[in-house]
């Protein structure tokens, strides 16, 4: 039996872009996305009542990136994916970037991870693009992510995922993955911004 | 399978089929995406309800029929004259009978014939209604001019409930109808009175008509269950009256007051939400009488749509001036007739329940 989901076709479609100091631009990945359980359980929650009563709760307002992709899951049951593998931590994503770093809880697997570091998606990138489309652009400015390292060892970014704000209506947010893509590994440097163009299709 | 949808006649089980979800469903999920955080922070109370989450759930149900019902079945009876159908009006305009609907001679009998044999169209995953094209074709003579009754209110998909007194009356009033309100009733359907409404003999009654003039063929006692609870509006949808948090104006979760909504033990793992509902006897019998069950929706508050009415939320249920507009979230086009039955003496309690899996 397919899931309230699949059959009403929510779909996504990712555009990753390094854009350079001099407006030049590189498309590396165009591809469709991984629209994850969590979209299900988080609009079960609206539909029953059940959690929050303020739809704003419901958006997807934040994001991560992460440097131990594909998830395990990836070439298995994708849907099941309910976290980034490898997300980045607060100081990771760079202090003298853009981006409006919140620390909060996630919602894995019906565990509470906390102290999660989720970068928000400013209202004015959330941009409705027909009647059941809205398209969301996520933007790591040229001083984000940069010389990331693991074990002493050089990082590259290789997966992102979206994430529901808060649909259990907890008294701090506890967010939920909603929609995940792994990608070829990016060396994220100054040079460039990375800027992903998510499209989803309700 | 898109959710399911299961139909049980007492406790027979008529109908388990999947469903279908509409554009409806797509795009009250963009509009959830992209309501302004800034709302949430105006002081005015009726912009900040904007955000409330229960304004973008399931609220409604509503059954429907095939575009030809709303000109021909019990709707057919300026063919059959309305001169000869004055006796039942005025039970009607004195109180003794509250609601009357009329059954084609063919059905006069408690064996069914099923007369009614007009198509129903498929199922339009882009529709906003159950039926297109479902003005009532129907005319009343006022001043000796006909008048469409499609003047008053035109169509809008589905079986509308303007049969009830209360409601016939109030609609009809101040318009050129202000005279006819029975005969708008009867013609309009859909739904008996309530139990509790008033009609010294009865709720409802059937008639069908012979050369000499009408002729009683049931007597509807029993009434509407969402007309007796009040959580039916004019237009035929029949509110949500028990979520998460109980409408204290109806008794806690039952199904005969309107749409509830449950979810079983395993909800965690199965993701199963289950929105039900149940139509009395005489709810059945007298839709049948106007074209039958052949569709039926779930449906969402339109925000845009109520908002653009001179609506501020909360948007309250009310029976004769509902402020809420709906939209179609997903529907069910069956291809025979819920309502058929080989003798009408035997019909039963219609519940329907509708369910939608998540996870």
């Amino acid at each position: 039996m397919k899931n309230f989901t699949d059959e009403l076709g929510i779909n996504g479609h990712l555009t990753i872009i390094k854009r350079y100091s001099d407006g030049q631009e590189e498309v590396v990945l165009d591809d469709s996305n991984v629209i994850v359980s969590g979209m299900g359980v988080g609009l079960s929650y609206l539909f029953t009542g059940s959690g929050s009563n303020e739809i704003l709760d419901y958006q997807i307002e934040r994001f991560q990136v992460g440097v131990s992709g594909p998830h395990e899951a990836y070439s298995t049951v994708p849907s099941s994916i309910f976290a980034l593998s490898g997300d980045l931590t607060k100081a990771e994503y760079g202090g003298g970037s853009n981006l409006f770093i919140k620390e909060a809880t996630q919602i894995e697997n019906g565990a509470d991870i906390l102290n999660q570091a989720f970068p928000l998606i400013p209202k004015n990138k959330i941009t409705r693009i027909s009647d059941s489309s809205v398209r969301y652009t996520l933007v790591l400015d040229e001083e984000a992510c940069n010389g990331l390292e693991r074990d002493s060892s050089p990082a590259n970014i290789n997966e992102v995922g979206m994430f529901m704000k808060n649909p259990t209506g907890a008294t701090d947010d506890k967010s939920l993955l909603v929609c995940y893509r792994t990608f070829s590994n990016i060396r994220k440097t100054s040079d460039f911004s990375l800027i992903f163009r998510w499209t989803l299709n309700f | 399978m898109r959710g399911e949808v299961e139909v049980w006649s007492g406790d027979k089980l008529v109908l388990q089929e999947p469903n279908m979800l509409v554009d409806g469903a797509g795009e009250l999920l963009a509009d959830i995406m992209t309501v302004s955080p800034s709302l949430s922070g105006v002081e005015d109370f009726a912009t900040s309800s904007i955000v409330d989450a229960s304004n973008y759930t399931i609220q409604a149900i509503s059954f429907g029929t095939g575009s030809e019902a709303f000109q021909k079945v019990g709707r057919d009876i300026y063919e059959q004259k309305f001169n000869k159908i004055r006796t039942v009006i005025n039970l009607q305009v004195t109180g003794v009978l509250n609601t009357a609907g009329w059954k084609t001679v063919d059905d006069k009998d408690n064996v069914y014939q099923p007369n009614q044999g007009f198509l129903v169209e498929a199922p339009n995953p882009a529709g906003r209604v159950l039926s297109e094209n479902s003005d009532v074709s129907s005319a009343i003579e006022i001043d000796s001019i006909d008048v469409a009754i499609s003047s008053l209110y035109p169509g809008n998909g589905q079986h509308v409930n303007f049969m009830p007194s209360a409601i016939r009356n109030h609609i009809t009033q101040g318009t050129d109808f202000d005279t006819s309100a029975e005969f708008v009733g009867n013609l309009m359907g859909s739904y008996p009175a309530g139990a509790s409404e008033t009609g010294s003999t009865a709720r409802g009654a059937l008639y069908y008509l012979e050369p000499g003039g009408p002729q009683a063929v049931k007597t509807l006692t029993t009434g509407s269950y969402p007309n007796d609870a009040s959580s039916m509006d004019i237009s035929g949808f029949i509110t949500m009256i028990m979520s998460s948090v109980p409408n204290p104006g109806y008794p806690f979760a039952n199904t005969q007051n309107g749409l509830c909504i449950s979810a079983n033990s395993a909800f965690a793992t199965n993701g199963t939400v289950e929105y039900s509902t149940k139509l009395s006897k005489d709810d059945v019998h007298s839709l049948n009488v106007f074209g039958g069950i052949y569709q039926m929706g779930l449906w969402t508050i339109d925000m845009k749509q109520s908002l653009l009415n001179g609506n501020t939320p909360p948007f309250e249920f009310r029976v004769l001036d509902n402020p809420r507009k709906y939209k179609l979230f997903c529907r069910k086009t069956v291809s025979k007739d819920l309502t058929y039955i080989t003798d009408y003496n035997q019909y039963a309690d219609l519940t329907i329940k509708w369910r939608l899996h998540f996870l």
